[in-house]
């Protein structure tokens, strides 16, 4: 599905990806793990092409990618999570929700709503509050559900369990995998919270240092023991 | 009694012409986070364009306005295009953007000063009558005509920013021009909308000012800098705060001066500039965030 292919770049003189090579499954849930400063946030930056890749191809179904205008990503079905600030706090849920919608038309917009509104109830009951009002956990829906408006097939997730209770993260985790088993999404989720995103992930890929350093299954991850190189590097 | 009503009358002119100046300009900064002080002289040269149109070539009032509206919406644009964009695109501060809105400030007014001359102008269009008087404080029907031609705009501008998509889409890049990058949206189109919106909101603010005073080619600056001050006491990110924001300072202005000599009417506007900057730079209507 997706084809990374030593890829390279830099933030300034600094070489943060230094030959990156994976590869996705389709339907999948993927996760990144890595320490802080090993260059994951920018390899899913590098994928959506918000930094310039120096080095290496990106190829999406085959077809490459790699430098590709975000419109024209976003065309292709792959939509983009990014930590922080992560909804239009001064619009409401509903226009949240419509600026994911992009260039649809009416009927497609209703057929959305009904889609993102079924999975996430709590944000049709809110739909005219605006954002800044949600709590933190429906802050992370919304952002989710403007996501889906785009009908996605690859969902770069940067971090979606910052700043959530235990119980939320759970609850976070959980939709990655609904919206991979209803809508065979396939997704990439950078991930520090590692005991519960391994529950739900299909495969996961160590980032150390600018290179992928370990890959395998869940399983494979933890009786490999090189797990603790995520939070010793 | 009479007074205080001549003070709200007076300060509702201002505020309603401050406030034309800096729905534009708010609309601009909102969008693209930098400071367009030129503003202010696309203003004066909507006022002067309508002037060319109207007393020197002679064309019909109401046509020389559209054809005033359009010419300004188009340098309005290609400013942006070929001035502000490829500086952008290079990188530059916003701090480098201000400096070059001012350049651009003093290269429209001394054009201005080239072409028309330094000597005042008026359209001579309406014939000067007498004021209206209500419980004693008298207005002008031009007066009337300016407050209600403004406060119709500023509703069909609100309507429009919350109705229509591209007002949608303006709200969101100017609330997160990041995410709105992430989420499809085109910045470059939304940064030439809000500067052709704005300048066509400058250039009737300049035809209805050049009714109301004279056109020199220095018009602007002061504008702006009202302009400017009633954004700021408003919110300089929210438009309808820079609406309010601009019709109190109007007010308090013409309040102030009727105690002090009209000479401190600037003086006022600035006291009110630099107290709002210290105290609450984010205006009385700064957007809310949650994490501020």
């Amino acid at each position: 599905m997706l084809k990374i292919e030593n890829l390279k770049t830099n933030y300034g003189d600094l070489e943060v990806l230094k030959g990156v090579s994976l590869e996705i499954a389709p339907k999948s849930v993927n996760i990144l793990m890595g320490p802080n400063g090993a260059g994951k946030t920018t390899l899913l930056k590098s994928i959506f092409n918000l930094v310039d890749v120096t080095q290496g191809r990106i190829y999406f179904n085959g077809q490459d990618i790699t430098g590709m205008p975000t419109h024209r990503l976003l065309s292709f079905g792959i939509s983009y999570v990014p930590q922080g600030k992560i909804n239009f706090d001064s619009l409401t849920v509903e226009e949240n929700l419509l600026i994911g919608a992009g260039k649809k038309s009416r009927e497609e917009v209703e057929r959305s709503f009904e889609r993102v509104y079924g999975i996430f109830p709590i944000l049709r009951e809110k739909r005219n509050d605006y954002a800044y009002n949600l709590s933190g956990g429906q802050q992370q829906q919304l952002a989710i559900g403007r996501v889906l408006m785009q009908d996605p097939r690859l969902i770069l997730f940067d971090e979606p369990s910052l700043g959530l209770s235990p119980k939320l993260v759970r609850e976070v985790f959980h939709t990655i995998k609904d919206i991979k088993d209803r809508f065979g999404v396939t997704c990439i989720v950078v991930e520090h919270n590692l005991k519960s995103v391994l529950k739900i992930a299909d495969y996961g890929f160590i980032l150390i240092n600018g290179l992928i350093s370990y890959h395998g299954t869940p399983d494979d991850i933890i009786s490999s023991g090189e797990i603790k190189k995520v939070f010793t590097g | 009694m009479a007074i205080l009503l001549q003070i709200l009358f007076n300060g509702l002119i201002a505020g309603s012409i401050y406030a034309l100046v800096a729905v534009g300009f708010s609309l601009i900064y909102s969008t693209g986070r930098f400071m367009h002080f030129a503003h202010g002289a696309v203003v004066a040269l909507g006022a002067y364009l309508q002037y060319w149109f109207f007393n020197l070539i002679g064309i019909n009032f109401y046509l020389s306005f559209i054809l005033t509206l359009f010419s300004v919406s188009l340098i309005g644009y290609l400013m942006h295009r070929f001035v502000y964009k490829p500086l952008k695109d290079r990188g530059s501060s916003s701090a480098v953007l201000l400096i070059v809105s001012v350049g651009l400030m003093i290269v429209i007014e001394n054009f201005i000063l080239l072409i028309f001359g330094a000597n005042v102008k008026s359209y001579s269009f309406l014939e000067i009558r007498k004021g209206i008087e209500i419980a004693g404080a008298l207005i002008t029907p031009l007066q009337i005509f300016i407050i209600a031609i403004s406060v119709a705009l500023f509703l069909l501008l609100y309507f429009f920013m919350k109705k229509s998509k591209l007002g949608r889409i303006i709200r969101a890049v100017s609330d997160n021009p990041e995410l709105a990058r992430i989420s499809g949206i085109n910045a470059h189109f939304v940064h030439s909308a809000s500067f052709i919106i704005g300048s066509a909101m400058a250039s009737l603010a300049g035809v209805l000012i050049a009714l109301e005073q004279n056109l020199e080619p220095t018009m602007g600056l002061n504008l702006i800098v009202k302009g400017f001050t009633g954004a700021v006491i408003g919110g300089i990110m929210s438009i309808p705060g820079s609406i309010a924001g601009s019709f109190f300072l109007g007010i308090v202005e013409n309040a102030g001066i009727w105690y002090l000599p009209s000479g401190y009417k600037d003086a006022i506007a600035f006291v009110i500039l630099f107290l709002f900057l210290i105290f609450k730079p984010k205006g009385i209507f700064g957007v809310k965030k949650r994490d501020e």
